[in-house]
């Protein structure tokens, strides 16, 4: 079996750890490494939940320590969805690991150049850490393989009437990595929205995880209760993350359509917005517009009756 | 007076400021080129001449980062990464001896570093811009050309640097010299009798702080409105409390700018040799 080689660049985040168990549990990824971005939340909690995860996943590639904040507009951050420390009240054990001494463009570009072609970056957070390797090393485009990324929407956003919260965290690093001409695949909002997990999926899990590791289920409730008590404009607990990261790992997993997507980078009402333009003769993305719900749950419970505690 | 990292592109201007920083026996670190319209193909060696080679010199041909916004751009020329590598290298061996950067081109390769390299570039001592204007620019009815040449790359090194002093252009028209002084590098056939040199007294802020007058103003640079882009946008009443401030030099006394104007004059005829060593 042909391995996927790949980095993920992550902002750790409940659904991104989800993301993450979902990537420990499959057969055809090669992890070479994780980078940290902040994003929903501030670095330090992030760094030390991508430290703490790999540790708990026993994940040994190297965690690099990336951007803190966006290219050129003031940092956001999802606290009010993610919680004060990222991930809820899970009792992440306390990072054993120190971070990689380089910065997570250094070790993107190290890693590009010694695959020649082969690495794949799977990215579910802002894409500042790309953005400043594709700065930083002009030549880097030629050095990866493909970039599959959660991140924009086709239709409404979840962060701003059209903005999606990695994009419109960092319009400008998206609209950067959109133009680097890296082979990308998109999967956004429009079709992470329909991995909305029901009141049934919720007891499903909770029965798979059982009392042995019902800190995932419990998770997983934290978001939930997230979403109802405070209004943030829909009731939908969705695995935006591992939905990305289900679709480098079968990719029957979605639909994918080419379109070219510009971003909008303005600070006004369509901050972050993805414009996908399916008509286009020149398009620099494949988009996903539609999902395979049935197999991408399968995946999910999979990992889940997988995971470590 | 700590080293200084010149980040220039290679023009007139920039030939008078590296004679005044030979006149003031100044530790230069390193000169960057970025080169652009005004660059002058005898640069280098003319640089080479002031300093007896003995200051290391290197170019990059970096675009502005907004081409990396377009699709298709961004694109570097074969070997382009090792020459920004080697550049970057620099800029880092400088900001660890708590160096001065002083730039009079474009801030494309201090906003690279200051991305890429953040905990060494916080050790630059100062970052001293000749760019920017507070109420009126030179490229556009708004911004000032260094600043308009790359917005992006200005918005960055303005809200990640420590120390930043801005030389506007409302004082740099104030900086202007005699084209004698410098025989050789106006052609005769030119009616000018002036020139620009704000850099002279940009340096002349940093070497003689009690020469500048100065003001303190948050400042941000104007990316999405069309007429105003590259503009910077200077809150001149400092309503926003949150942002550290930037120095802007106003003024420079007269006296001491001539001096300097005329020690650089000297140093150019005598090419490169100081008083004390004639």
């Amino acid at each position: 079996m042909t391995k996927h080689k790949i980095i993920l660049d992550t902002d750790p985040g409940i659904d991104d750890f989800f993301a993450m168990l979902l990537a420990a549990d499959a057969q055809n990824l090669e992890l070479r490494g994780v980078t940290a971005v902040a994003g929903n939340q501030v670095m330090e909690k992030i760094a030390n939940n991508a430290r703490g995860i790999a540790q708990l996943l026993g994940w040994d590639c190297p965690v690099s320590i990336g951007a803190d904040r966006p290219l050129l507009i003031p940092q956001i951050t999802a606290s009010q969805v993610h919680g004060d420390t990222g991930l809820g009240n899970f009792p992440l054990p306390a990072p054993q690991k120190d971070a990689d001494e380089r910065l997570a463009w250094d070790f993107i570009y190290e890693e590009a150049t010694a695959l020649d072609g082969e690495l794949e970056i799977l990215a579910i957070g802002p894409l500042t850490n790309l953005a400043i390797a594709f700065l930083r090393y002009p030549d880097l485009p030629q050095k990866l393989r493909r970039i599959v990324l959660m991140g924009g929407a086709t239709e409404w956003g979840n962060r701003g009437a059209y903005g999606e919260f990695n994009f419109y965290v960092d319009p400008h690093a998206a609209e950067i990595v959109f133009a680097s001409g890296v082979p990308i695949d998109m999967v956004g909002l429009n079709v992470t929205m329909q991995t909305g997990i029901s009141d049934e999926e919720f007891d499903d899990i909770a029965r798979t995880v059982g009392d042995s590791r019902k800190v995932y289920s419990e998770l997983l409730e934290f978001y939930r209760n997230i979403y109802r008590v405070n209004d943030l404009g829909f009731r939908i607990v969705a695995m935006h993350d591992s939905l990305a990261a289900a679709f480098l790992m079968d990719e029957r997993v979605l639909e994918m359509q080419n379109a070219k997507v510009q971003i909008d980078c303005s600070t006004g009402l369509c901050r972050g917005r993805s414009i996908a333009d399916f008509q286009s003769t020149s398009p620099n993305a494949r988009v996903a517009v539609a999902v395979d719900r049935p197999r991408f749950w399968d995946m999910v419970m999979h990992s889940l009756q997988n995971a470590p505690y | 007076m700590r080293p200084i990292l010149f980040s220039c592109s290679g023009s007139t201007a920039d030939l008078i400021t590296l004679a005044a920083l030979r006149a003031s026996d100044a530790d230069i670190h390193c000169i960057v080129q970025t080169p652009g319209e005004e660059s002058r193909a005898d640069f280098p060696g003319k640089a080479a001449e002031l300093f007896g080679g003995e200051v290391p010199w290197l170019q990059v041909n970096v675009p502005p980062l907004r081409s990396f916004f377009v699709p298709g751009g961004g694109k570097a020329a074969a070997g382009e990464t090792q020459s920004l590598s080697r550049v970057l290298s620099r800029f880092a061996a400088a900001a660890n001896r708590g160096a001065a950067l002083l730039s009079t081109a474009r801030l494309t390769l201090p906003a690279i570093f200051f991305l890429s390299d953040p905990e060494r570039a916080a050790k630059l001592s100062d970052v001293a811009v000749l760019g920017g204007s507070i109420y009126g620019g030179d490229s556009t009815p708004t911004a000032e050309k260094n600043i308009y040449a790359d917005p992006e790359a200005a918005e960055i090194v303005l809200a990640r640097a420590k120390n930043v002093t801005l030389l506007p252009l409302e004082t740099a028209k104030q900086c202007r010299v005699s084209t004698s002084l410098f025989p050789g590098l106006f052609s005769t056939a030119t009616e000018t009798t002036e020139t620009d040199a704000a850099a002279l007294g940009l340096l002349l802020s940093l070497e003689q702080p009690q020469a500048a007058t100065r003001e303190r103003y948050r400042v941000r640079v104007e990316l999405e409105s069309f007429p105003s882009r590259g503009c910077t946008v200077c809150d001149v009443l400092c309503r926003d409390k949150t942002q550290p401030l930037h120095t802007f030099v106003t003024a420079l006394d007269e006296t001491a700018f001539s001096e300097t104007v005329h020690r650089a004059g000297r140093i150019w005829q005598q090419g490169g040799i100081s008083d004390d060593e004639a």
